[in-house]
């Protein structure tokens, strides 16, 4: 099966899996009430989300000044920047400083990045002891799966599934309590915690001056994972960083809203170096990753380039209506729904994963509610045309739509195509067999066939005029 | 060529075709986003205090020193002393006869002990740099708060903060982080709003997920 016939087969059986229905319905819907009503704190939202648009736009416009500036100052603070061409380079980059310093243990703070990049899989692998920290990455982690939405990993499970894992794998009780499987995951981490040689994260924003990364988080294993340890080591995307840390002051509380329909995460936390002289903890070494992996070019192309604007906040997985019935697992990539069908076949080639950008119904819902204005539809279009490029469709179809374009021109040929076109459908519902041909079927295995009208629309007005 | 090179030079090479900002009309991008505040000390007050209990926090205002001693030595008599810590540097914790001895000065000589002692800590007292009235959060930093475990172990996180601490805006309080740490930035930053919480099992709020359960700020 190549991915396309993959993501195929997937998406039906999501689709088709009402108990996945009823959680994706109850909380999409709980997560669009949250963000309403919070929407009030807004003076104007339109004008946050265009000056969030156009600072990103310039920060992507001096992005090779902007991570210059960033190594420059984290590195007069002690920190080793590396820079990573790809995901196999970020992955011998990390072996490095596991391998340098006796690493057994390692903790890991909620990082997308580090999911792109196939991170734990290769870590187990090597032998390497990996926890994921963040509840909901720890949940799947557990069960041995990827992350189902980029922002709440586990939203897919109940929590008698939740139950019933912990069960298994912790011998915690069976119980129907969020809180209590909450603290039994806090017992089980907090050793962990104390006794890692390295933590992992990822950054939300990375701020050249004065030299800084930003994570956000509401539990608190961002700053442990960060913390504890004697070694932090960060991975972030190339695109993320900005000039001012005073941007911070619009991009935090748009990214909270936009993500969990909060005014502000609990903890946002700026990280910009190992221990400091004078300071009374903090890890001996901070490592930094700067992660190319595609993004250089996204960058190139200047149609696409607006869609490293993201800031990953979910909003646009939320809100499609694709997303809210197959759920992110169908996807197949790292990053769901639609602006990671927009990223994704540029990230991992158009060949392979171009089939993504048609799993959108394109009602431009995700660009309406993308705080950062990508118009993410749009570059959908785009993603379709260039993918019809290089894997161009079959003669058959080809023909098809230039008939179907030359009809839809005149208007005396669009009125003779309704006429067979009713004719046709009669036809195919007196003769079942015929319902069980080709591109008919496709039509025919999931839904009823419309009765057409005795009359079209046009001779239907011609007569009330006569009469 | 290093990997370095090869990234910078991609990105050069992309940027020699610049794109127009879609959406750069200078009148709107002077607009302010968020509703103006009053930036009286009591309105402040007034907005801090509901912002962060709506989130679970804790807030007493109090009218002096005595008063924030008081309160603070309230809270701290509940726990053993040998697991409550605060923030070295706090006069209040030397100055006042009330809270001697009921909190130890949480300093150690290597990673290692911090995490011993703070792992199992009860209650961790700390000061900030602001407090941002506009959503009810804590500015500290490493320097402020006896550095990064402090604020986050702990089961019950109390900060101690005066009246004139108090901003608008995360805007000011970033720019009295850019006073303060001019010529040293400190490796850790971190703004709180609320007791650590999570929601990642059915969207269900569940409060203090890794750090602390219990958020209090003493003001005065």
């Amino acid at each position: 099966m190549n991915e396309a016939q993959k993501f195929l087969a997937k998406e039906r059986e999501k689709a088709a899996d009402m108990k996945l229905q009823g959680i994706l319905h109850r909380t999409l819907n709980n997560h669009h009430l949250a963000v309403q009503r919070n929407a009030a704190q807004w003076l104007d939202w339109e004008v946050a989300r265009s000056l969030a648009a156009s600072w990103k736009h310039d920060a992507i416009s001096r992005l090779d000044t902007l991570l210059e500036q960033l190594e420059v100052n984290l590195t007069a603070r002690g920190t080793c920047v590396h820079w990573a061409a790809n995901a196999d380079e970020a992955r011998a980059i990390i072996d490095k400083v596991i391998q340098e310093n006796g690493v057994r243990s390692i903790i890991k703070g909620k990082s997308m990045t580090t999911e792109e990049i196939g991170l734990n899989e290769h870590l187990e692998a090597n032998g390497v002891d990996v926890v994921e920290s963040d509840l909901g990455e720890f949940i799947i982690q557990l069960r041995g799966e990827k992350p189902f939405h980029i922002i709440t990993p586990a939203m897919h499970l109940t929590k008698d599934d939740i139950s019933a894992l912990f069960e298994e794998k912790l011998s915690v009780p069976h119980t129907d309590d969020a809180e209590t499987l909450t603290r039994a995951a806090r017992v089980h981490m907090r050793s962990r915690f104390l006794n890692a040689d390295m933590g992992i994260t990822g950054a939300n924003f990375a701020i050249a001056d004065p030299g800084l990364i930003s994570i956000t988080e509401n539990e608190g294993n961002g700053i442990l994972s960060a913390s504890a340890p004697r070694i932090h080591l960060a991975i972030m995307g190339i695109e993320k960083v900005l000039p001012q840390l005073e941007q911070l002051a619009l991009f935090l509380p748009l990214l909270s809203h936009s993500g969990t329909g909060q005014f502000l995460s609990c903890y946002n936390s700026f990280f910009g170096g190992p221990r400091q002289h004078g300071e009374r903890d903090g890890p001996e070494q901070f490592h930094l990753v700067l992660l190319d992996n595609g993004r250089t070019g996204i960058l190139a192309d200047p149609e696409q380039r607006e869609s490293l604007q993201c800031i990953r906040c979910g909003a646009c997985l939320n809100a499609c209506p694709v997303f809210r019935h197959i759920g992110g697992h169908a996807y197949g990539v790292t990053y769901q729904g639609p602006i990671g069908s927009v990223i994704s076949p540029n990230l991992l080639g158009l060949q392979e994963f171009g089939h993504l950008s048609f799993a959108s119904s394109l009602c431009g819902k995700c660009a309406e509610v993308c705080p950062v204005r990508i118009n993410i539809h749009h570059h959908l279009l785009e993603n379709r045309r260039n993918y019809v490029k290089v894997s161009p469709p079959s003669k058959l179809e080809r023909h098809g739509f230039r008939q179907y374009s030359r009809t839809m021109v005149s208007a005396a040929r669009y009125r003779w195509a309704v006429r067979f076109a009713r004719l046709g459908l009669r036809l195919i519902q007196r003769i079942p067999i015929l319902q069980r041909l080709g591109p008919i079927q496709q039509w025919t295995a999931t839904r009823t066939l419309p009765t057409p009208a005795g009359k079209s629309f046009l001779e239907q007005v011609a007569r009330e005029k006569k009469d | 060529m290093s990997s370095r090179e090869t990234i910078l030079t991609s990105i050069r090479r992309a940027l020699a075709t610049p794109t127009d900002s879609p959406h750069r009309s200078s009148d709107e991008l002077e607009k302010p986003w968020y509703p103006a505040l009053d930036p009286s000390p009591d309105s402040l007050l007034t907005n801090f205090k509901e912002q962060l209990e709506r989130l679970n926090g804790t807030v007493f205002a109090e009218e002096s020193e005595p008063g924030a001693a008081f309160r603070l030595a309230g809270l701290l008599s509940k726990s053993d002393p040998s697991r409550c810590w605060h923030e070295p540097e706090l006069e209040l914790m030397t100055r006042r006869e009330e809270v001697k001895n009921l909190s130890q000065p949480a300093i150690y000589e290597t990673g290692a002990q911090a995490k011993k002692a703070l792992g199992n800590a009860a209650i961790g007292v700390t000061s900030a740099i602001a407090l941002v009235a506009r959503h009810g959060t804590i500015l500290t930093a490493a320097p402020t708060q006896g550095g990064r475990l402090l604020c986050s172990l702990p089961d019950h996180h109390i900060v101690l903060a005066r009246l004139s601490q108090l901003v608008p805006d995360l805007n000011e309080g970033y720019g009295l982080l850019r006073e303060r740490f001019r010529d040293a930035w400190p490796s850790f930053v971190t703004t709180i709003t609320g007791p650590s919480r999570t929601a990642d099992i059915e969207k269900i709020l569940v409060l203090g997920a890794h750090g602390p359960r219990e958020l209090t700020v003493i003001i005065w």
